[in-house]
């Protein structure tokens, strides 16, 4: 009882704790050990002993005693060589931990750790060389995948194995051949060849890991890769559902839902003298058998009454109004979020991701203050871990390579967020090779999504859109070719589905940059309300440029196609109805949204304006699932549904219904 | 009605009448019951969702049972109800003819469909139950929201 009273602090300090350490072992590798900076990471690490120690959190308080001392040697002048590398994975293991108390005890392995670091404080712990270490087992060798896991476990008493192939969960499941390959680190990995010999081993050959690596890695296939790139931690934070709302704030909620009450009252009472004034009015009517002065009265006390309660009404219902928004806002405010929260997970990241493609990256975040929605920054989190690790894997040369295109060997990344206007923009950007727009072209040619004629046509903005073709982009061959590419559409479309878009600019040799742009909250967008088949829409103004009014006889048809000139340039002209399968007015003059999709701009067509104004945004809910073109409801001044329209999937309806009719 | 005490033996139905049938609804199902409302369309939506309304705050989709089940669609009138059921999380309205008791039926009073109907009316239901000289039929509401099935049926009805 004691215990689950104290867990919630406890998890929500320990994350906070972490979150320092990370950061302050990131510094410690790069700015060397300077007193005040190993004294605070002393202290987070103290601090955690402590409260985990209280809650009876064994194997956290032993590590954290540990790294404590270990601490407390660099401080009295043991060199720091090799201790962030050992203290990141004391972090990670401690993170573990934390995911396990949640969840019921503690399982993650301490005790190498607590070696390694003992070690280290002793002195003796030597650079640890990276090898490559491979061994095939004897055909005749009963329990392969046993056998196998032995071996592994022998190997990580002596060095500390950093990735196998084919995964250990495979070898498990019985899934191997004769050999397997791991990446080690160990003092000297030469020892390793003789620790392994055996009688069910053929062979055991251990090479040193040298620049050459990682495209030997890569031959081992995406099964030995693809272990960072989901950084759990990254999506297990981001759907994190408690907030942390500031007292003062909770304070303010409470007033305005007091205020909300005192309305109620008022709108009681008034109700209350309208019941009373309509007894009053009706009954000189009924007896008419009064005095004369009697009704003469009631009437005018009758019309007096009424102005009384018009008047409070007026008041009470812009009181109301107040209230209302104030409340709006401070909810809102309540969502908000630091990106910070996001930002704060990528140096670690960043640095992983670079060392194991032994790049060298400097990363620079800008902006972390910026406040974004919660949901927003739920969402995003996948499409920038991805942005980020295209930007490392394929943007980012290697040191080599770019001394010998004349730039600085460490690579330069960018994270940074800005307001602008009603959104927020994430930029992405590294001064990598940039996109090879003429390999995107030969890709998408050879993979049938364009002809080589069309593909010459495109103007080199256009190719570089490719990235987002579906086709392009799951394809896995191609991410060594173009450069850029796993699931560049799966980005677009979670921005895209958020309300957002991204926008892509590069140049061969110096980088690329991309432009998430968002929106601030998913709560509430402004919005047009517009009339289309007899059914009302609204229409998020974000990407709402212009309206215009044109003529029928100004839209051209060709098949399923349609455009229109407007001020002397094209536009493709979709209409609402067609896409939504709505009945089409006959001869009606064409109202256009100017909005733009993807990079695409093109006329929306719907039949009447009606206003514009802020809506709240609801789920559609499960039942009906997706609808195509459709993002959510909201609920109208009147009490009825009206859906929320998203302009980019309405585009690709209509742009999938032309590819159709083309092939058909 | 017989048994004061909730056995297993017995059904707590809402009553409901559809066309010149009546349909029973498991009550825990039952959300709430509403009168007819305008109903926003949503398109591309299969032909029996009428569309989504506003429960005091929350959009919730329509089915219009009519079309559900394929009969005759007719002028509503002020007897019509929204039924909102809730299952596996989700919250439904489900249009009638009307509302018209709540009634326990005891488990013996019901035989299975097949017995008394044709295949395609037994696609929605439980069973059917005896009361006094009428028939009730228990709608399976689980087959009811099922969306695909039933698009897949109404292909089947149009080829």
């Amino acid at each position: 009882m004691q215990l689950e009273r104290l867990l919630p602090v406890f998890l929500s300090e320990a994350d906070e704790h972490l979150q320092q350490l990370e950061q302050g072992v990131l510094t410690l590798e790069r700015r060397g050990p300077d007193p005040e900076l190993v004294g605070a990471l002393f202290r987070s690490a103290h601090t955690l002993k402590g409260s985990a120690g209280a809650l009876g959190f064994g194997r956290i308080a032993q590590l954290t005693h540990a790294m404590e001392e270990a601490l407390e040697a660099l401080r009295t002048g043991r060199p720091a060589d090799g201790l962030a590398d050992l203290l990141l994975e004391c972090v990670d293991a401690l993170r573990a931990l934390r995911h396990e108390v949640a969840d019921g005890g503690e399982r993650t392995e301490v005790a190498q750790l607590l070696r390694r670091l003992e070690e280290w404080k002793q002195g003796r712990a030597e650079a640890l060389h990276p090898a490559d270490v491979w061994v095939r087992l004897r055909e005749d060798c009963p329990m392969r995948a046993a056998r196998a896991l032995a071996l592994l476990r022998l190997l990580r008493e002596h060095a500390r194995v950093e990735e196998v192939a084919p995964p250990e969960e495979a070898m498990a499941r019985g899934n191997l051949g004769l050999e397997f390959t791991a990446r080690v680190r160990a003092r000297n990995p030469e020892s390793l060849q003789e620790l392994l010999a055996g009688p069910d081993v053929e062979a055991v050959r251990v090479m040193p890991a040298a620049e050459s690596r990682d495209e030997r890695w890569l031959d081992l296939g995406p099964q030995a890769r693809g272990k960072l790139p989901d950084d759990p931690e990254l999506t297990r934070r981001a759907s994190l559902r408690t907030v942390r709302v500031d007292v003062e704030r909770l304070d303010r909620l409470m007033n305005l839902v007091g205020e909300l009450v005192v309305d109620r009252i008022r709108f009681q009472q008034i109700a209350q003298r309208l019941k009373d004034a309509r007894l009053l009015g009706a009954s000189p009517e009924k007896s008419p058998g009064h005095t004369d002065r009697g009704p003469q009265k009631s009437r005018s006390d009758f019309w007096d009454g009424l102005d009384g309660v018009a008047e409070e009404l007026a008041e009470a219902t812009t009181h109301l109004g107040r209230v209302t928004s104030d409340l709006q806002a401070e909810v809102l405010k309540a969502r908000m979020l630091p990106i910070e929260h996001l930002f704060s997970r990528f140096p670690r990241y960043v640095r992983d991701l670079a060392q194991r493609a032994g790049k060298r990256v400097e990363l620079v975040l800008e902006g972390q203050d910026t406040e974004l929605d919660r949901s927003v920054i739920e969402q995003i989190g996948g499409p920038l871990m991805h942005l980020v690790r295209n930007a490392i894997d394929h943007g980012i040369e290697s040191p080599g390579e770019r001394e010998r295109a004349g730039k600085p060997a460490a690579g330069r990344l960018r994270l940074a967020a800005f307001q602008e206007e009603e959104g927020i923009v994430v930029v992405v950007e590294d001064d990598g090779r940039g996109i090879d727009t003429d390999r995107v072209r030969q890709r998408a040619v050879a993979l049938g999504i364009l002809s080589a004629e069309a593909a010459g046509r495109l103007s080199e903005e256009e190719a570089v859109e490719l990235i987002f073709h579906p086709g392009l982009s799951t394809a896995q061959a191609v991410t060594e070719v173009s450069g850029r590419g796993v699931g560049m559409d799966a980005v677009r479309a979670g921005v895209q589905a958020l309300g957002g878009s991204v926008e892509v600019e590069t140049r061969r040799g110096q980088g690329t940059r991309f432009l998430l742009r968002l929106p601030l909250t998913l709560a509430i967008v402004r919005a047009l309300l517009v009339s289309c088949g007899g059914e009302r829409y609204a229409l998020p103004l974000a990407g709402v440029q212009e309206i215009v009014e044109v003529p029928a006889e100004r839209v051209h048809r060709f098949g399923t196609h349609r455009t229109t000139l407007l001020r002397g340039g094209v536009l493709p002209v979709v209409s609402v109805h067609e896409a939504l399968e709505l009945p089409v007015p006959e001869g009606a003059d064409r109202l256009l949204c100017v909005v733009t999709g993807g990079r695409r701009r093109v006329g929306l067509w719907v039949d009447r304006v009606l206003g514009e104004g802020e809506v709240v945004v609801k789920p559609l809910g499960a039942y009906l699932g997706q609808v195509p073109g459709v993002s959510g409801a909201t609920i109208l001044g009147d009490g009825r549904v009206a859906l929320i329209l998203e302009p980019a999937a309405l585009v690709r309806l209509a742009v999938r219904e032309e590819e159709l009719a083309h092939v058909g | 009605m017989q048994g004061q005490k909730e056995d297993r033996g017995e059904q707590h139905l809402v009553v409901v009448r559809l066309d010149r049938e009546r349909y029973g609804v498991p009550i825990e199902h039952v959300h709430e019951i509403i009168r007819m409302q305008e109903v926003t369309r949503v398109p591309r939506a299969p032909n029996f969702v009428e569309g989504v309304i506003n429960l005091r705050g929350q959009v919730i989709p329509v089915i219009d049972l009519r079309r559900r089940f394929g009969l005759q669609t007719g002028e509503r009138d002020g007897a019509c109800r929204i039924v909102v059921v809730e299952m596996n999380g989700a919250r439904v309205g489900l249009v009638v003819d009307a509302v018209l008791e709540v009634m326990r039926i005891p488990e013996s009073a019901t035989v299975p469909p097949e017995e008394i109907l044709t295949a395609s009316q037994v696609a929605f239901l439980k069973g059917v139950a005896k009361h006094g000289d009428g028939l009730i039929l228990l709608l399976d509401l689980q087959r009811v929201l099922e969306v695909h099935e039933q698009q897949a049926l109404a292909e089947l009805k149009t080829a």
